[in-house]
């Protein structure tokens, strides 16, 4: 977690250390990174306590490295340490609190100093074009401690601290800044949503569960969606070869299905019947709606209702007379009449009212 | 330590966002679910489907070819799925206000891949991602421009009532051609 809220007074203690880091910058890039690394970030660190552990870094080091630059880093840092425990007194004292997390973090920081180191090292090869990981490393360390004050200010220094010994990082850290680290965080949140959703519609389109991106999901996804849109039509195509029969099935269809307990009167006045008759409805059918629910087919079949071949004109006129519903038939143009004749143990009252259907559709319009 | 202002901004309108949305999105989808949902969206079909059929038989069943009968019951369908969402969402909006747009999208929903930029020059990541959700946007009714995210959300939303309507219409027309069909009852009631 190298990311420390630095404050901005590092500056000048980076710039201070510049010439002690061009030093050790020769023997960066040839071999053995992780002392380097561990050197640099130790040396970039604010709190003293890096300062201590990068020189026993550094006497380690001694024995690792090949290159005698090492012991030249070793003698600047000897060197230097006073100047950095004296340069980084004061930062140290601004940055009291970040003193606590990188002692936590120094652990790790070696293990996140080398990839920073390797990212360095590109960026030193290629003074550009990183800054957006970078900004995005910065944004994922920055979150994992719960964010900084200012992320503008504080990563770029701490980028800065992290890679001192490149004399580049003044020009990265300029581009770094003006990639702005609000744009990033809001990317972030955004990619984070995405995954949200993604991680939802992987429970609703069946068998996404073990592919796992955003391609594959989003392939499977269109796929579930274009073969529902298929099968509704599919449906659709069934229910217009069986619609010309529809009179006769609708209507002892209606019997049993369609109509909704939990429909109030209003809504259906909202279809344009009177609310007194489908009241009365209600009454009447209220107890067997439960019934027809159940088992709409069935319902069909009973006795008590007509078979459907039986259930045409004849019987119309006979529910027509028999339920009174002539009133019926101005009013309830709907399932609701059927439902009344079921009632009555008698068939499907709709075909009379299919007449009158028509001139009422606008206001069944869905 | 708080977020800077700007991220702050951002973090919070993403909060406010994000509480709009997941309030709109999971009510949505468990409505879908429901019996009662169901119930009703089958009771608005039939209404459709009765319409349609008369405007049929008032047309002699003429013009109702086959094709253009499905056609018709279709747009019946999408237009009670609509209605049945109350305008919440964008795509029930979109069915709602025009069919046209529909029209034209459907013969290229059949393609995977659009004819535009992603011609098989370019296989990259970020653009694969892009013509697929604008290809998903083209599939869903009024979702052509979404950005992802919200463009997730609908189609979530839109899946769920897609498998509800066709739950709804499987049964109508088992229940339809049994009755038609036979005296035998096909006890198909499925969810019911």
């Amino acid at each position: 977690m190298q990311c420390l809220r630095a404050p901005l007074s590092d500056l000048s203690v980076l710039e201070r250390q510049r010439p002690r880091v061009e030093w050790q910058q020769q023997g960066e890039e040839q071999s053995d990174y992780q002392p380097y690394d561990a050197d640099y970030c130790m040396q970039s660190l604010l709190p003293v306590e890096t300062a201590f552990r990068a020189l026993h870094s550094c006497g380690g080091g001694v024995e690792n490295e090949n290159h005698g630059n090492v012991h030249g880093s070793n003698d600047c840092f000897s060197n230097a340490w006073p100047d950095i425990a004296s340069g980084m007194h004061c930062p140290v004292v601004g940055a009291a609190a970040s003193v606590e997390e990188t002692s936590v973090n120094a652990s790790s920081s070696s293990s996140s100093s080398r990839k920073r180191k390797s990212e360095n090292t590109r960026r030193s090869k290629e003074n550009s074009g990183s800054d957006g990981k970078d900004d995005i490393n910065c944004k994922r360390l920055k979150e994992e401690t719960g964010g900084g004050a200012t992320p503008e200010a504080e990563q770029p220094t701490s980028k800065e601290n992290d890679k001192a010994p490149k004399s580049d990082y003044i020009h990265v850290r300029a581009r770094r800044g003006q990639a702005t680290d609000s744009h990033s965080l809001a990317e972030r949140v955004r990619r984070e949503r995405i995954s949200q959703r993604m991680k939802y519609l992987q429970d609703l389109v069946p068998g996404c569960s073990k592919i796992t991106g955003k391609a594959g999901m989003l392939d499977e996804i269109i796929n579930y969606v274009q073969s529902l849109q298929r099968q509704v039509e599919f449906l659709s195509m069934k229910l217009a070869a069986v619609n010309p029969i529809m009179d006769i099935n609708i209507d002892s269809f209606f019997g049993g299905r369609e109509i909704n307990p939990t429909c109030k009167p209003g809504s259906i006045s909202m279809i344009g019947m009177s609310s007194e008759l489908l009241d009365q409805a209600y009454l009447q059918l209220g107890s067997l709606q439960h019934d027809m629910f159940m088992d709409s087919p069935a319902l069909l079949l009973r006795p008590d209702v007509n078979p459907p071949a039986a259930v045409s004109d004849t019987s119309l006129g006979s529910c027509l007379n028999v339920s009174g519903s002539s009133v019926w038939n101005t009013n309830l143009q709907n399932v609701y009449g059927v439902e009344f004749q079921l009632g009555r143990g008698t068939a499907l009252p709709f075909q009379s009212l299919q007449g009158n259907l028509l001139p009422n559709n606008p206001k069944m319009e869905m | 330590m708080t977020i800077s202002n700007g991220d702050g901004d951002s973090a919070a309108k993403d909060g406010r966002r994000e509480r709009k949305r997941k309030r709109r999105a999971e009510p949505s989808l468990v409505k879908w679910k429901t019996e009662g949902e169901q119930r009703n969206y089958s009771s608005k079909l039939i209404e459709a489907l009765r319409r349609v059929r008369g405007s049929s038989a008032a047309g002699a069943a003429s013009a109702a070819t086959d094709h253009s009968r499905s056609r018709a019951v279709r747009e019946a369908a999408d237009r009670a799925l609509a209605v049945a969402a109350r305008g919440r969402t964008r795509w029930s909006r979109a069915i709602l206000c025009g069919r046209t747009l529909k029209r034209r999208v459907l013969p290229w929903a059949g393609r995977p891949k659009p004819v535009g930029p992603a011609r098989a020059a370019e296989r990259s990541k970020p653009p694969a991602l892009k013509t697929k959700a604008r290809v998903l946007g083209r599939l869903v009714p009024g979702c052509r421009k979404l950005p992802l995210p919200s463009l997730l959300e609908e189609v979530s939303d839109y899946i769920a009532a897609l498998e509800m309507q066709v739950r709804a219409m499987s049964v109508i027309a088992e229940a339809l051609s049994a009755v038609g069909g036979a005296p035998s009852p096909a006890q198909p009631e499925g969810p019911m």
